[in-house]
Order: C-alpha cells, then structure tokens, then sequence
C-alpha cells in the first residue's frame, strides 16, 4: 500500500511493521523510475507499506532527515531505520532489502 | 549594466524569430508503451479474492514455529514462489488448505506451519463499464486508449519543448550582444563546480577518488574533470542568460529586488529547514542570477511548447 506522507502523519505512519520511505521530487528523473518500481511492488506484494515523501511541497521532512539528494530511501523497521540509500535503487535492490528487513 | 548584474546586455535577440520546424516532426504513437500503460493499469486495479488452496502467486499469511528464529512468526505474509522469504518453504506451501496445518522441511530446519488466509490475485479486463465504472470523464475502453495517447503526445511535445528551449538559449547566446563581467563569470564558475562537487561527494562518489571509467560510466564523461568543465561552462553561461531573463522580468515589472531576495531567504529558512550556515554565499546576486537565468530558460520553453503544441496537435 503507498501512502503520502505530511507534517502530521509522518512519525505514524513509520511507527509500526515494516515501511519503505521514499523521499522524492517531481522534477526529478530518477524518481520517477522509483515510483514506477514501487508500484509495481505494491501489486506484488501489497503488504509491504510504501510512505512517500514530496519534498517539494514537503521541504522541512526532508531537511529535518538530512535529505540531500532525491531520491533516498529508507529501510524502516517500527520506527528504527535500519538503511538509507541515496540514489536508484533498482526492483531487484529493492526486492532483496525487502527480503533482508521484512523477513529477515 | 542589467540590475544587479555587472554583466550588460546591449541587445537582446528575438527568440521569436526561431525556426522551431526541427523540433515539430510527426507525432507517433507508442504501441509498446501503451500496452505497458495499460497492463499497469489493470494491475493498480488487481482485485484479490479468498481462495481455500494455495498456488503459486498467491498472497499467503502463515504462522509458522520452529527452533530457527526466521520460521518462528506468529503471522507473516508471502506472495508464493517469489522466494523472498524461503524458497524451500514457499514450494511446499502449494497445495496446502487454509486452516490446515503441517510439519515442513525448510532450510534444514522442522517448521509447524499453519495457513491462516489464502488471496488470488485477478487483473480486470478493461471494458466499457469498467472504465465507466471507474474513471469519471472517461466512460468507454476507446476514450481509455486515446487519453493514454494524448498524454504521449504531451510528454513529446513538453520534451521537444525541452530540447528546443536548449537550442534557443545556445542562439540568444550568439545572437545577442552581451558584455559579461569576468568577475561573476569567475564567480558562476567556481559557484558550479562547488555545487558538483559537493552533489557527487554526497552521494558517495566523491569526483576526486573516481577513476576515468567510473567517469565513463556513472557519468558519460572521459573524466571527472571534464563532467566539472561542462557543469562549470553551463553555470558560465548562466551568467548571460540571467542579464537577458532580468531585461525579460524588467519589462513585466517582476525583476527581482532586495525585499524580494529576504522573502526568499525567509521561506528557506521557516519553511525549508535551510540553516543559515548553509546561506552564507546565497547573497542577493545570486539569488538575482537563479532567478532571472531560471526565468528565461521558462520563457523560451513556454514559446517552444505553444509553437510545437499548435503544430502536432
């Protein structure tokens, strides 16, 4: 499931299970690739909980977890992140950190 | 002299003179992408539905015990033969009842396992009533198809758009009369090169430390120095694009001025998280010179997409 992340919901929506955390902007390349790879994530394995994080209209989440460059993503286990990766991560990257985190 | 600029444009090509013709070639649709939006589609609408046995592709949750810590959860789900859990496991889940329980082998280790919810996953067919059903402004398969092509079609105009404002922007250059400033094309220059170098360093490819074929390679370039020459030379450029956006900006009463540049750095700081350690060489000719040179680049891709739009559409 992808879920959009605000100001108000972003600490909740990282607290609990297993979640990807997808920091991203919409004038950026890469990013789009990402989204795409997720999605088709979602249709794969639709329990694993997608956040995504524009931080365009979302400057301060991104400043206030160091986000420097777009896209990072954070690998989130109840609350605790156990990876970041800044740069494109691609379906098979993504699919082992999943089984890493989620199963491991 | 153009503002806050030293650098001073005597005269200012028309870009409207153009010719665009090159960048207006025939619109083609993509089959092969618009299958592939397609089948996207179906598979954001997958329906999942209970079933009472598990095959492979299934989304399964177990529970499963065992002395290895990995096969002791009290739920865990799986999508079957995808083998991100165990591939050994996930083989032998097949054919199993939900409810039922049983003793596997998996990764030399005894797991009870217990299924506790089996789903199958079904793509729609996409149909008039499902569109009707599921799009407000569309209502048969046929507007389906042609809102997908409409929309290649703007991502084709919005690119040439892209591409031809490049092209306009490296003819303003040669056509226009610009007297540059050597101080802020020295400053644009040494600005550029800190920007890249700090981009890379940050992403863990510090251009220092990387090799001629890592430069080939991550990007495109024979060397790390040549990839800082070419960032450099465009943020050079920069320099005269800003004085022709200002002289641009002037006319529309919008150049930007002093009280503008503290909004600016205000919005930063309260609503970005910017800290102002990280604003010490952000002075108000840079943020003149972002602005303006970020200004004219819109203009020409604004006239290149209604000239290009009007033409294929």
């Amino acid at each position: 499931m992808i879920e959009y992340a605000n100001y108000e919901n972003y600490n909740q929506l990282l607290s609990e299970g297993f979640v990807i955390v997808d920091f991203f902007s919409e004038t950026c390349g890469p990013c789009k690739v990402l989204a795409k790879y997720l999605e088709e994530i979602t249709y794969e394995l639709p329990f694993v909980n997608i956040v995504k994080v524009n931080t365009t209209t979302h400057p301060k989440l991104g400043a206030d977890n160091e986000i420097e460059a777009v896209p990072t993503v954070f690998f989130v286990k109840d609350g605790e992140i156990l990876e970041r990766v800044v740069g494109l991560l691609d379906r098979e990257e993504i699919t082992e950190k999943i089984s890493e985190y989620y199963y491991g | 002299m153009s503002g806050p600029f030293l650098t001073e444009v005597i005269s200012a090509w028309d870009y409207r003179q153009s010719d665009l013709s090159a960048f207006c070639a025939p619109f083609e649709v993509d089959r092969e992408q618009l299958a592939e939006s397609l089948l996207f589609l179906r598979k954001k609408y997958a329906c999942r539905t209970g079933v009472d046995t598990v095959e492979s592709g299934d989304i399964v949750t177990i529970r499963c015990r065992s002395e290895k810590t990995k096969f002791n959860k009290d739920s865990i789900t799986i999508n079957v033969g995808k083998n991100l859990y165990s591939r050994e496991l996930e083989t032998q889940l097949i054919g199993l009842s939900v409810g039922g329980e049983r003793d596997l082998i998996a990764d030399d280790a005894t797991v009870s396992v217990q299924v506790l919810k089996a789903e199958r996953t079904a793509l729609p067919e996409l149909t008039d009533g499902f569109v009707e059903k599921t799009f407000r402004d569309l209502h048969t398969y046929a507007d389906l198809e042609s809102w997908y092509i409409n929309d290649q079609l703007e991502n084709h105009i919005k690119q040439q758009a892209a591409l031809a404002a490049n092209e306009l922007q490296h003819q303003a250059l040669e056509k226009s009369k610009i007297l540059v400033d050597e101080g802020e094309r020295a400053r644009a220059r040494a600005s550029g090169e800190k920007i890249v170098r700090e981009h890379w360093a940050f992403n863990g490819f510090p251009l220092e430390q990387m090799t001629d074929g890592q430069a080939q390679e991550i990007l495109g370039y024979s060397s790390a120095q040549a990839y800082i020459d070419w960032f450099a030379d465009l943020s050079e450029e920069d320099v005269s694009y800003a004085a022709l956006g200002y002289e641009l900006l002037l006319a529309e009463g919008r150049a930007p001025t002093e009280e503008s540049y503290r909004d600016a750095i205000r919005k930063m700081v309260e609503e970005e998280g910017v800290t102002e350690e990280q604003l010490k060489d952000y002075t108000f000719t840079a943020y003149a010179s972002q602005v303006c040179s970020e200004h004219y680049y819109s203009v020409l891709e604004t006239y290149a997409y209604q000239i290009i739009k009007e033409k294929l559409s």
